[in-house]
């Protein structure tokens, strides 16, 4: 017996025969790795447990999710098996009370959304910004454009986690606010990119899907403006649900080509009772009036939300920097044929988004890093045999 | 490292030689000061003499990062403890040197290093007393937005490590919504600077860690601007369950009114504005039992009789609470922009209503603000009358609200007058605040029963699905519950203990750790 075929009986005794293969097609789905196996466990207790096997037997695992990432492994030298989640795909439970719904790691954002629609409830994110992935890559991984200005990033939608530990445990933190039981480790584990866990099931909190959502668009003489405006709207305690601030080309690009007259544009989505909206709406206009913006008709407005929902692309590159940062910044971008835009607002700090990365360098300088040497410890402590191989996503 | 052997004189010797003397002490009355924070156990033994529960070798207040370093350096040759202690506020017995050890006092670490009005960021020192933050921010028209009662006697580093909550939660959040990076200095002496935007793991870990990792030096906090208005509504809900659903329904369609407070019906009778101020005896005994207002003779005798069957007096105050249908008190806050407030005003209206609400003086709400610090600080006369009292806050989903406050309060009404109140919701969610007040033959009897009061609650809660703690953390009092709240989730905790803190100097026994 050779010792793939051993490993395969092995993985077979614990998810099916029929619940893994060696063929060229499942292995090619890990790029540039080439698994021995790719298994399709169905739950978090099947993880665990080829995790134990893999730490038995020295084995590396890497995790595979929708598939639209661009995960860059290690590659290392001894076995590999290739994990995906595609049949974790089921909701297990939904609270309507507390507005929680506990699902596997597989299932896809689309059909998370599709399925709380069906329940009158919503992540506050469109359900085209990250379509085809599952729940469980987009937060081992958050895409840079996970975040609302009402909501916060992507890991606020998550109250607490199960996961599959690298030395085989199943770990289940508890289901309950803003505990103040030490570190969060639940939620600690979010963005790991199955470095030292595997998130299996995820408990999210949803809301009801408010009675109206409505687009709204205010036109800006200069990005500048319109930044300033974009932040004193949020600073004034209004929350919308979605904030995008264009330049010349990028608007152009969201809004029509027609259009392309206009210099800068705040774009919002504002959602809740009707009358919290009409005052939220008011408030926008007076500080839009006083940054010398003005209100673009509401058949423009609906056309941008259009396209900005249903083209949630992630077509530049992004840095994350203070408002003071963002404005400083901006003032390079003096060529309108280059599209900028800017999102993921909070009353702090704001995306800078560029068509491309070379004129963003100064701004690159201002972020912060990673600290890799912690990253490194935590691993050597809680992934001793380094069966875990992580993912260090493309960016 | 649980079990620390005295300081030996060579370790004094090399502490001595880090600080001025004006700021290190081994005197008694520091060792003494410094032997408990405001955990209530270590009140009923002080009542009765004992006066020096935890004792430090050593207290120091240290006034930089690199005499912080250097103390980590000679604890680690010395292998002594280091116990960071902010204003010393905590109620959990978290700040205590439990087996000597050097408290390191961070209270001389307080300025605001950096203030930017255009990002509403500030750079500030743990150390800073909470009150004075934010008069020093309300000087330039901003606020953190973080009001605990306690916010005249905790520090922004005692905060971030028990992740504490004020008040207004459920517009600002939580402490640890409002920060966008910490500067940290684990028990290796390495200082790193953890944001939010690229380390959000290590945060994470970081926040809450109740000093059992390092010191928390300084952090970057989010500000929001002053509020242009600010308005209170007051109601009576029929039942704490109706009030809830008020509650629930506010948040989930996305509002975030600044103060949002349910008291049950005895809380509502007995500690809130609109309490019951009729002459009744059970009306003056307990509103005397909890505000001190009798002259001490007069509650002595009513503490006696009252609290010799607290069980009873429970029954009896929720019985006559329901006699008289007085209902629940919810106060509602909002803040911000006028018009904006107003419409949050409008839209919290319509739901209280739908829920039976009825509509109360908006003067209960403003009183309950003036005197929003107040009620916390009038303990003292039921330790003085050999009772004691408690609070005990957890947490957990809507859906299962309604049973933990019915366990844990079946748990503590046995043996003890309870009141709860809900005031910190989410949309998920609401922490349940109980207050117990009851008292033993001695100290010894007071401290069994006190600690039988915890061990029931907690269990009921953890049995009904609730965390824990929602603000208060965990420190000594609640350490053996981690295992029950995190499961297998301690190896992680262990994990990051040897990373952070590989000698085990940094405030042993905490957290279970
Ligand atoms: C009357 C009263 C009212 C209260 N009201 C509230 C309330 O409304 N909301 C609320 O959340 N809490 C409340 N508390 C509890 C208490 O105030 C909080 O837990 C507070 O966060 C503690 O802050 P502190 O500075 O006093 O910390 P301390 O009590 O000094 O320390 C608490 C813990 O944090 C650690 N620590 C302190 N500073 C640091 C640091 N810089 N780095 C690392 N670790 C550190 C200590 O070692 C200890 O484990 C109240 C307490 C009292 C007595």
């Amino acid at each position: 017996m050779s010792p793939e075929t051993d490993l395969s009986t092995e993985v077979a005794a614990i998810v099916g025969a029929t619940h893994l293969s060696s063929l060229e097609s499942d292995r090619a789905e890990f790029s540039g790795l080439d698994p021995a196996l790719v298994v399709w466990p169905k739950d978090g207790a099947e993880i665990a447990a080829i995790l134990r096997l893999a730490n038995r037997r020295r084995i590396h695992i890497a995790v595979r999710g929708g598939g639209t990432g661009s995960p860059c492994w290690r590659r290392p030298s001894s076995p590999v098996l290739g994990l995906s989640t595609r049949r974790m795909i089921n909701i297990v439970e939904l609270d309507s009370t507390s507005g929680t719904v506990i699902v596997q790691a597989g299932i896809r954002w689309s059909k998370l959304c599709d399925a709380l629609e069906q329940h009158g409830l919503w992540t506050g994110l469109p359900r085209d910004a990250f379509g085809e992935a599952t729940i469980g890559g987009l937060l081992a991984d958050p895409p840079a454009n996970a975040h609302s200005p009402s909501f916060g990033p992507l890991s606020e939608l998550c109250v607490s986690t199960t996961v599959a530990c690298a030395d085989g445990s199943l770990l289940r933190s508890r289901t309950a606010p803003r505990r103040a039981v030490g570190p969060d480790v639940g939620r600690m584990l979010l963005g790991d990119r199955a470095n030292v866990a595997i998130l299996t099931e995820l408990v999210l909190r949803t809301r009801q899907r408010p009675a109206l959502i409505v687009p709204a668009l205010q036109l800006f003489p200069t990005l500048r403006d319109a930044l300033t405006a974009a932040r004193a709207i949020l600073q004034i305690g209004v929350r919308p649900t979605m904030l995008r601030v264009a330049n010349q080309a990028q608007a152009a690009r969201e809004i029509g080509p027609q259009n392309f007259s206009i210099p800068a544009v705040v774009g919002l989505e504002l959602a809740g009772p009707q009358k919290m909206i009409d005052r939220a709406l008011d408030k926008i206009d007076e500080i839009a009036a006083q940054h010398s913006g003005q209100t673009l008709p509401a058949d423009l407005a609906a056309d941008w939300y259009e396209r900005t929902c249903s083209e949630y692309a992630l077509d530049g590159h992004s840095t994350r920097l203070s408002h003071r940062e963002a404005l400083a910044a901006i003032g390079r971008f003096t060529d309108a044929g280059r599209r900028v835009w800017l999102d993921q607002f909070d009353a702090h700090r704001v995306n800078l988004w560029t068509e491309s990365d070379e004129p963003t360098v100064d701004a690159v300088a201002m972020r912060g890093s990673r600290d890799d040497h912690w990253l490194a410890a935590i691993k050597a402590a809680l992934d001793p045999h380094q069966v875990l191989l992580g993912a260090q996503s493309i960016e | 490292m649980n079990q620390q052997a005295a300081i030996t004189s060579a370790a004094q010797r090399a502490i001595a030689a880090l600080f001025p003397s004006d700021r290190i002490s081994a005197d008694l009355p520091d060792r003494i000061a410094y032997s408990r924070d405001l955990w209530p156990r270590t009140l009923i033994g002080l009542r009765e003499g004992q006066h020096r529960p935890f004792e430090p070798d050593t207290v120091v207040w240290p006034v930089s990062l690199d005499e912080l370093r250097a103390l980590i350096e000679v604890s680690i040759e010395h292998r002594f403890a280091l116990i960071p202690f902010g204003g010393g506020s905590g109620v959990c017995g978290g700040a205590v040197a439990q087996n000597g050890g050097v408290i390191v006092d961070l209270k001389r670490l307080d300025q605001i290093t950096q203030l930017c009005d255009v990002n509403l960021l500030a750079d500030v020192q743990a150390g800073i007393i909470g009150q004075t933050l934010e008069d020093q921010l309300n000087v330039r028209g901003l606020t953190l937005g973080h009001f605990p009662s306690s916010i005249r006697c905790s520090t922004l580093g005692g905060w971030l490590a028990t992740r504490s909550a004020g008040q207004c939660s459920s517009r600002y959040g939580k402490i640890e919504d409002m920060v966008d990076s910490v500067g940290f200095i684990d028990g290796t002496a390495r200082y790193r600077r953890v944001d939010r935007a690229n380390n959000r793991q290590q945060l994470e870990a970081i926040i809450g860690s109740e000093g059992v990792f390092g010191f928390i030096t300084d952090a970057t906090m989010r500000l929001a601007h002053l509020p242009q208005t600010r308005m209170f509504l007051a109601y009576r809900v029929p039942s704490v369950e109706r009030g809830c659903e008020a509650l629930r329904r506010i948040l989930q369609a996305g509002l975030r009114p600044a103060v949002l407070r349910l008291y049950d019906e005895l809380d509502t009778l007995l500690s809130s504005p609109a309490g019951d101020r009729s002459p009744s005896a059970l009306s003056r005994a307990t509103h005397a039992l909890t505000h001190g207002g009798a002259g001490k003779a007069l509650q002595n005798r009513l503490l006696s009789t009252a609290l010799r069957k607290a069980g009873n007096l429970s029954r009896i105050g929720a019985n006559l609470a329901d006699r008289l249908r007085r209902g629940c008190l919810m106060i509602v806050g909002v803040e911000g922009d006028r018009a904006l407030a107003e419409a949050e005003a409008a839209y919290c209206h319509e739901q209280i209503i739908c829920c039976e609400g009825d509509r109360l003086d908006d003067e209960i709400g403003i009183s309950w603000f003036e005197n929003r610090y107040g009620v916390s600080f009038k303990m003292s006369p039921l330790f003085m009358a050999n009772a004691f009292v408690d609070t005990m806050e957890v947490a957990a989903p809507w859906h299962k609200l309604m049973r933990v406050y019915r366990d844990v309060h079946q748990a503590l009404s046995a043996d003890a007058l309870v009141l709860a109140h809900f005031s910190h919701a989410y949309t998920d969610g609401c922490s349940i605040y109980f207050t117990f007040v009851s008292r033993g033959s001695d100290r010894t009897g007071a401290q069994a029963l006190y600690d039988r009061l915890w061990q029931s609650a907690l269990a009921a809660a953890d049995t009904a699905g609730a965390a824990v703690s929602h603000h208060h953390g965990i420190g000594l009092a609640k350490a053996e519950f981690m295992k029950a709240e995190h499961g297998h989730g301690m190896t992680t905790l262990r994990a990051l203990k040897t990373v952070f803190d590989p000698h085990g100097i940094m405030n042993p026994g905490k957290l279970g750790l």
